[in-house]
Parts: structure tokens; sequence; C-alpha cells
């Protein structure tokens, strides 16, 4: 059953239809949410959350467009409010386990995740996107809703950030 | 120490990595880093950078998410009926609704009081639209979906 299928079932009353969406989209949004939040008990929060959202505001989706991008501004308002929340509570928690990365030696693979999760949400959003999503400017600066030129820039940036956190100097 | 042209030569390098179009010519950065040791080492360094952030893949914990989502959104899914949640808590609208037409009153009646009575109160009369105004955008930008999504578009499906 394809998404708009599921969607058009799911608006008609039949119980079971929400749950192939939430079921076929639910490890990439909570690959997505864990690189957002850095960790697990948020990101998990933060994907049931834009699921219940979504559920919620089914009746505005564009049946003819996918259902990911349309859910994923969703779930990175849910993964921001998330970090706030962390922030004020000055507990914000790097899980060891993410990402995951192959042919990487485990000291550098230790040094990207924490300089990953020491990243400002936002900065972290557009390297994840850009290098692990592989998403090219016009797609972020789309998708995003800010200029090509803002996203080059912001980018550079936020890799510029991430390597002085890997080389140990202050941002 | 950079100065602007270093700036914008590893900018371009760094888009060339990406595989974009670059702001300045390659031939105009080729020509910048052969002469210019920072360049060179900070572009070396941001493409050991660059091939270490490719091999890094996305990864999901374990958790099947549906028997957390099924309990908020079961009871609005009987069969025959249409899978809608209320956009909103009926109180909260209500409540909204209330606030602003509450709002909207006080703000017709301070003008309707300046103009009749000739208030001279400057400050007053900055601050209390301004405030006003404030409500009303914090209670619009508090609404997680007011984003506009209907230009978002993805090509990719699944996790990589």
């Amino acid at each position: 059953m394809d998404d708009a299928t599921a969607i058009r079932d799911c608006l008609n009353g039949h119980p079971d239809a929400f749950r192939h969406v939430v079921q076929r989209h639910q490890g990439r949004a909570l690959a997505h949410a864990r690189l957002l939040t850095g960790n697990d008990a948020d990101a998990a929060d933060a994907a049931q959350e834009a699921f219940v959202d979504a559920f919620r505001h089914l009746a505005r989706f564009d049946g003819g467009r996918e259902f990911y991008p349309w859910f994923y501004v969703m779930l990175r308002n849910r993964c921001f409010k998330s970090t706030g929340r962390a922030r004020r509570q000055k507990h914000e928690a790097i899980d060891p386990n993410w990402p995951a990365a192959s042919g990487l030696p485990a000291e550098d693979r230790v040094d990207l995740r924490a300089g990953l999760a020491q990243l400002e949400p936002a900065d972290r959003e557009l390297i994840v996107l850009k290098h692990l999503d592989g998403w090219t400017y016009d797609e972020l600066a789309e998708r995003l809703e800010i200029p090509r030129g803002t996203v080059m820039s912001r980018l550079f940036h936020a890799r510029q950030r991430l390597q002085a956190l890997l080389e140990g100097k202050p941002r | 120490m950079t100065n602007t042209i270093c700036d914008t030569v590893r900018l371009a390098a760094a888009a060339a990595l990406d595989g974009e179009k670059t702001p300045m010519p390659p031939e105009a950065v080729q020509a910048h880093l052969d002469g210019c040791a920072g360049c060179r080492e900070a572009v070396a360094a941001f493409t050991t950078l660059h091939a270490a952030l490719g091999r890094v893949a996305l990864t999901a914990p374990e958790v099947d998410l549906w028997p957390r989502v099924e309990p908020h959104v079961a009871p609005h899914m009987a069969p025959g009926r249409a899978a809608m949640l209320p956009a909103e808590p009926a109180a909260t609208r209500g409540r909204d609704l209330a606030g602003i037409a509450a709002l909207g009153a006080v703000l017709v009646a301070w003008r309707v009081c300046q103009v009749a009575f000739d208030w001279p109160a400057p400050v007053l009369n900055t601050l209390v639209p301004l405030a006003a105004m404030a409500w009303i955008l914090w209670r619009v930008a508090g609404d997680p979906f007011a984003i506009r999504t209907s230009i978002l578009e993805l090509r990719q499906e699944g996790v990589r």
C-alpha cells in the first residue's frame, strides 16, 4: 500500500491505514530525530509527537505529493522544541550510539559523533541533510525556505564550527 | 587571519567539493590556492572532514512507534468515521477567539478614549498596540504548522 492510498484510507476511517504510514517512515524519522535531538529518548518522543501531529492535520496533506517532506516540517519542529526544552533543563544528552560511521578509525568516529552532538541543532540539521541525506543546495534552500546563498554560507560555517570542535578549538 | 578573498575561495572550494556551482570560477580558486598556504591548509582540512562526513550513515533506534502513536489516534479512527483529530482542542480555540475579540475591544476602546478625551499618553499609545501585536504574533508563531509545506518535495525515500 503506497502513502497516498494509506492516507486516503485513513481519512475514510480505516483504522489500520495510519499504521502503514507510521511503520513505513518511522525508521527515517527516528534517524533524523536522533540527529536533531542528540539522543534516542527525545528522538522517539519527537517522532511520536510528529506522527500524531501529522494525523491531526492529515486533511491538509496534498495527496499528489510525497508524505515525508510534509511530515519532516512537523518532525523538525518537534525536535527543535525538544532540544529547546533540554537546553533549558541544562542536561542535553549525547547518545554514544549515533551516528554510525563505517571505515573510520574508532577515535575519529567518537570525535565526529561528539562534534556533531555539540553543534547547534540548526547547524547539525544542515550537515545531516547535506551529508547523510544527500540533499543539494537547491533542495535545502527549497525545503528549509532559505535562499541558496544562505544555504551555502550557513553550511560552510556549520562545517567550520564542526572542524573547530574536532580540533579542540573554541568556536 | 583571513581576508575576504580567502573566505570566498574557501567557500568556493567547499561548494566545489559538494558538487555545487561555485561563487567564483575554479581557475580563480586554483590560482589563489597556488599562492596562499593558509587556504591550501584550510581546504585540505576541509577535504578530510568532507570525506569523513561522507562515511557517516543515518541509523535509527530500534523502536516501533505505532504502539505509542496508536493510543492518540485510535479513538478517532473507528471504521466508517473520518480519521481526523480536531486541529486544536476546542477549548484552546475558544480561548484564543475570546482573547482576540477582547483584545480588539480593548484597542477600539483605547482609540475611542484617545480621540474623545484627547489622552496625552504617547508611551502607552505606542506600547498598547505593540503589546497587542506581540501577543497575536506569539499566538501565530506558536503554531508549528504555520510553516508553508506546499513547496516541499523530496525525491528520496527510505533511510540511507
